[in-house]
């Protein structure tokens, strides 16, 4: 049971991270995209 | 007819008051104990001293004022304002000790500020204050992100009851489990799990910088606490620029990020149904709006020509924007250069994002994206109405931690509480400029405080008028309790003196 929420909370940090890092490449390929068109 | 206040409602507030002091007093004991192995005897006296007086203050609360009954609605929002108060005037006791702040009334305003995760500072001369009081700043954002109240009763004091009243009235509407001492612990859970990894993470990206062990990892701990709990305290006066590193601002950006979600969102995911982090409103609705935001603040800082290079722009201007969105506050440029060379525009982007804030049930301030993103379906809602014929029923659904229908009684509340920010960015903005400030950078200085950012316009300054002190002061307090807590305590007052 304890390995299985450490399992758990292991996936879910990741996808948090995830969150964090998709929203940080977003908003710098919207910045290239940007100044490349400007 | 408005009913005086019976004398045990008096005595039972006291009573709880008097436990969350206790409560606040033995968490002195950290710094205390810092202050002593480190060998700052001088600070060690100040830790002392300010314990020996909270300790005492609390003691005769208790026993004075001992009861055995529960608290009612009314008397745990007033707890919580109250507690809230005697937070900042006993925390800003080992403050005004340490001679870094010029008055009393500079160490409360930075006491407030560290409670309510601002940020805003008065400290003079910051890259020369103890480590034990540098910790005591950063701990106090810690402790007030969690909710002073609910630390204070959950984890230090025995015999905890009618805690959802208290847990409401520090701005946390949402249970996360069915008991407030286990909700809290879950939410110590995720800060204690995140403090190790991110002081970990910073730490070893300090020392691979060059900075020593202890300093590493010192600071590694103080910049978590303060960016988890979006506070923007940091151990040195230069922020997060003082550490020159890419890799420490990216962490930083995380952890910020982590930080302005959900605590029930974060249940959720560590319990492994992880589609919600795609499906919430309030994930979405960051996501949009940080996109948003940023491209007004890009396209103003590529207007102003500041920075020739993407990349360059992209360092400076989403950090900031990310650290106001999150309502942190860390910087890693100079004031002088924000408030002089961004350009109005980029300002105004950094300030749309400031008004919106993080999730609810999170240690952010601001209106809170939950209800821009459900004013934002009610207006949807709306728009379909017109378009489609009349007998069209127009429904429209949305996804918080389950799927809900859109209700007025979601719109409404969200319409309140925007609006009320929105009367309090503009009020502190009006006596801003009383005191002799221009519009904009009154109105953002207002922002930062109502919405516990801590970025500043360049009016935070101990020079600054005692009205305007006075005026951050009470917005960071009432900010942080979204209002309910700290208008129950008016009325209260107004009851004393006014009831029959």
């Amino acid at each position: 049971m304890k390995t299985r929420n450490i399992f758990n909370i292991s996936l879910g940090i990741a996808s948090e991270i995830f969150y964090a890092l998709l929203i940080i490449f977003t908003a710098f390929i919207a910045c290239l995209i940007f100044y490349i068109k400007a | 007819m408005i009913l005086k206040p019976r004398k045990e409602d008096i005595q039972i507030i006291l009573f709880y008051l008097g436990k969350v002091i206790l409560g606040l007093g033995f968490t002195m004991l950290l710094p205390l104990t810092l202050a002593l192995a480190l060998k700052e005897r001088v600070p060690a006296f100040d830790f002392l001293l300010s314990l020996e007086i909270t300790l005492i203050i609390g003691l005769i609360l208790e026993n004075f004022f001992r009861t055995d009954r529960n608290l009612n609605w009314m008397q745990g929002m007033i707890v919580v304002s109250l507690s809230w108060l005697a937070a900042m005037f006993l925390g800003a006791v080992p403050l005004y000790l340490s001679g870094h702040w010029l008055s009393y009334l500079d160490a409360c305003f930075e006491a407030m500020s560290g409670f309510t995760t601002s940020g805003m500072i008065l400290v003079q001369d910051l890259d020369h204050l103890s480590r034990s009081h540098n910790l005591w700043r950063h701990l106090s954002m810690f402790i007030g992100g969690q909710g002073i109240v609910i630390v204070a009763l959950s984890l230090f004091v025995k015999g905890f009851t009618g805690g959802f009243t208290m847990y409401v009235g520090e701005a946390r509407d949402e249970r996360i489990m069915p008991n407030i001492a286990h909700t809290s612990q879950f939410i110590w859970l995720v800060s204690i799990v995140y403090l190790i990894l991110g002081t970990l993470a910073l730490g070893l990206t300090g020392l691979l910088n060059g900075m020593s062990a202890f300093n590493s990892f010192f600071h590694g701990a103080c910049i978590f606490m303060a960016a988890f709990d979006t506070g923007g305290f940091t151990p040195q006066s230069q922020s997060i620029l003082y550490y020159h590193s890419l890799t420490y601002e990216l962490i930083t950006v995380v952890i910020m990020i982590l930080g302005a979600m959900n605590f029930k969102l974060h249940y959720i995911l560590w319990t492994g149904n992880r589609k919600e982090i795609v499906r919430d409103i309030e994930t979405r609705t960051f996501f949009a709006t940080v996109m948003l935001t940023f491209l007004i603040t890009a396209f103003g800082l590529y207007r102003t020509g500041l920075y020739p290079q993407a990349s360059a722009l992209f360092r400076k201007g989403f950090y900031l924007l990310i650290s106001s969105h999150t309502t942190t506050g860390f910087q890693t440029i100079y004031t002088r250069q924000f408030i002089g060379e961004w350009g109005d525009l980029a300002m105004v982007g950094i300030m749309c994002a400031m008004f919106l804030g993080g999730a609810v049930c999170s240690t952010t301030g601001g209106i809170k994206i939950i209800r821009i993103g459900i004013i934002f379906k009610a207006l949807v809602q709306d728009i379909k109405k017109i378009i489609l014929p009349e007998r069209a029923i127009v429904v429209q659904k949305f996804h918080h931690l389950k799927e809900m229908f859109l209700e007025n009684k979601q719109v409404r509340p969200a319409l309140i509480i925007t609006m009320a920010y929105l009367a309090f960015y503009g009020a502190g903005a009006i006596i801003g400029m009383f005191c002799g400030y221009p519009f904009l950078n009154s109105l953002f200085e207002s922002t930062s405080a109502a919405a516990n950012i801590g970025l500043s316009s360049g009016i935070t300054d101990a020079g600054m008028p005692s009205v305007l002190k006075v005026t951050y002061i009470i917005q960071m307090w009432a900010g942080r309790l979204e209002f309910m807590s700290v208008l129950t305590l008016l009325g209260f007052v107004y009851a004393a003196f006014k009831g029959k």
